[in-house]
């Protein structure tokens, strides 16, 4: 250590910035050149990086520093430079209206406006209603998607229209606009959830997730499914297609249900036994079909 | 003169009555129709089956426990159980058949395994002769202990009194009386009825209603299982102590005691479930349902009730509840206990 080193306190100061520009290019030239300063200075850093550290969380929180207080102040006056534009404009506004010739005018304007909206032909109040009539018709043309043009029946409660519209016979002759075909309206009464998820990713919303075990089912009635679509035009006569749509729409619909118990309470174990009951109803269902065609096969 | 002034009138009158002829349009010629014989009245034709159909009895010597496996492809069969060693299987107005014996009893000689198939006629081959027999009724007595396999398309069939059964209907109802081996019944298409029989009994239908009653187990592990998809479930006097029931949109009911050691499920997604067990019973029910109801016209002790929105699960007791489980599941059908009315 030589005559011109530094003491801990000029160290310190530097440290806490509290020394001035000149001060602190000199002590930084000396810190430079003698190795004691240097060594002074990296254990008053650490001594005071350990204590900041310890001190950290109630220095922060409770202790409003001037750093906090100048922030806040800031932001107060940012939130005062932040009028909105209808303040403005009502300000303007008010300070227009004080002298009464600019405020007649303006009352002439707005009545002026206000007839004219009424009493022209073609237009006021009749126009819009029209309009909105019109989209009703072009909207209500048939949808050539069909996914979109026959919404599942899952989703709804089986009645007894369902079912006679299902059955060929029972279809009213169409008067109106063209309808989805019946057989494939059978077709698409069941549209498992899986199916409808973009492929690709393994993206699951969240009203989708899955209970314990309800994946394993899904899976196992996704292979049925596929397997019942490829035999039913040859298992399956139209009494019997219809019977079983009907089966099906009740056990989906019953599945809808609990299944909507269930999201609401994954705790619920009534409900997922009901759930697990019905997904296994509904395989028993589908496996009927390979049963049966097992059997017509066995039968050739 | 005055003869051909009337002469060329008439004439003129011709021509223009001929002229007037043409002009009218012709009537269409009316096709004669050409005499026909009356037919002769004849009896109903029996069904159509490819090839001869004729009536054919056959018989062939058998152990009492013989095999026999066969194919229906429609017609009404009647199976009946005798105690004769002896097969006799009889077709009115169906196709000409054979017994195949397929193995014979090395002691006795007599057929222990049968195979009845229809015979080939000429210019038919195997692939085209099928293996389904067929007939407007066939009927077949065979021996008490009898086991029977068999298949069928369109076929209404009773089985009396033979050892076991195992038999898939598509389409057609089936009657099964006095079975002591056991039975596997599968009925696509029809009802199905069971009764006065034992062993492990297993109902399949789809669209037809089960009944089984006075059917009871040959060991106790034994079990009875039936299933139906749209039609309801009748067990009354059942003796299995383990029995899975299981309707999709048909009811279910079960009349009868419960069991030591007894183990009961029955599942129903949107029928009832109606029990008919007696007061003194000792039993513990789990009834779990979804949006249905639970009733209980006799004395239960409720254990547990966990009742929320859309799922119920109620735990009760019948007497001391240590003897038996039974649960029952039903999504929004409705669950009744209630009491069995003794017989005098």
């Amino acid at each position: 250590m030589s005559r011109n080193c530094l003491d801990i306190g000029t160290i310190q100061a530097f440290l806490d910035g509290e020394t001035r520009g000149d001060e602190t290019a000199a002590i930084s030239d000396h810190i430079s050149t003698c190795d004691a300063c240097a060594m002074m200075l990296a254990e008053a850093d650490e001594e005071t990086s350990f204590v900041m550290a310890a001190v950290e969380s109630d220095v922060n929180t409770l202790v409003p520093t001037q750093r906090l207080w100048s922030r806040i102040n800031d932001a107060i006056e940012e939130e005062r430079t932040k009028v909105s534009f209808w303040h403005r404009a009502y300000a303007g506004l008010t300070s227009l209206m004080a002298g009464p010739s600019l405020a007649t005018a303006a009352v002439v304007l707005v009545l002026f406006g206000f007839f004219a909206f009424v009493f022209i032909p073609g237009g006021g109040l009749d126009a819009p209603a029209n309009q909105i009539a019109a989209v009703p018709q072009q909207t209500a043309a048939p949808v050539n998607n069909p996914t979109q043009a026959v919404p599942p029946i899952e989703n709804e409660t089986p009645t007894s229209s369902d079912i006679a519209e299902a059955q060929p016979d029972a279809m009213p002759p169409s008067t109106t606009e063209p309808r989805a075909e019946p057989a494939r309206s059978i077709q698409a009464s069941y549209r498992p959830e899986r199916a409808t998820r973009p492929a690709g990713g393994d993206f699951r919303p969240v009203n989708a997730l899955y209970v314990p075990g309800e994946d394993s089912y899904l899976n196992t009635i996704e292979t049925l499914k596929a397997s019942y679509d490829s035999q039913k035009d040859r298992v399956l006569s139209p009494s019997s297609r219809v019977a079983f749509e009907r089966d099906l729409a009740v056990v989906e619909n019953s599945i809808k249900q609990m299944r909507e118990v269930v999201r609401k309470n994954p705790n619920n174990q009534a409900a997922r036994q009901v759930l697990y009951s019905s997904y296994q109803d509904k395989i028993d269902l589908l496996n009927s079909v390979g049963q049966k065609e097992e059997l017509l096969a066995s039968l050739q | 003169m005055r003869s051909f002034i009337s002469s060329s009138v008439f004439s003129a009158v011709l021509l223009f009555a001929a002229a007037v002829n043409a002009q009218t349009p012709q009537a269409p010629p009316v096709p004669r129709t050409p005499h026909v014989p009356p037919t002769p009245r004849v009896a109903p034709a029996a069904p159509s089956f490819p090839g001869q159909t004729t009536d054919t009895e056959l018989r062939v010597a058998a152990e009492r426990n013989v095999n026999l496996k066969f194919c229906i492809s429609e017609g009404t069969l009647k199976i009946n159980g005798w105690d004769r060693n002896e097969v006799r299987i009889f077709a009115r107005s169906g196709r000409k058949f054979g017994i195949r014996v397929l193995e014979r009893s090395p002691e006795s000689g007599n057929a222990t395994w049968i195979w009845a198939t229809p015979t080939a006629i000429e210019g038919q081959t195997a692939a085209n002769r099928g293996e389904c027999l067929s007939g407007e009724t066939i009927e077949m007595d065979v021996p008490h202990g009898a086991t029977l396999n068999f298949q069928g398309r369109s076929a209404t069939t009773s089985v009396d009194s033979v050892h076991k059964v195992s038999l898939k209907i598509v389409e057609g109802n089936i009657s099964l009386r006095n079975i002591t081996g056991g039975i596997s019944a599968t009925a696509l298409q029809g009802d199905l009825i069971v009764s006065n029989s034992s062993g492990s009994v297993s109902l399949d239908s789809t669209t037809g209603n089960v009944i089984a009653y006075g059917v009871k187990p040959l060991e106790t592990s034994d079990l009875l299982k039936v299933k139906t998809n749209s039609g309801s479930i009748m067990l009354q006097r059942v003796g299995h102590r383990q029995i899975e029931a299981n309707s999709i949109t048909g009811s279910l009911q079960f009349e009868g005691g419960f069991l030591v050691g007894g183990i009961y499920n029955f599942k129903t997604s949107n029928g009832a479930i109606r029990m008919l067990v007696p007061e003194n019973g000792s039993c513990t029910v789990s009834a779990a349902y979804g949006f249905g109801s639970f009733n209980a016209a006799i004395p239960v002790e409720t254990v547990t009730e966990n009742v929320t929105p859309g799922g119920k699960i109620v735990v009760a007791r019948i007497g001391s509840g240590e003897l038996c489980n039974v649960s029952l599941t039903t999504s929004s059908g409705r669950i009744l206990i209630a009491r069995l009315e003794p017989k005098n």
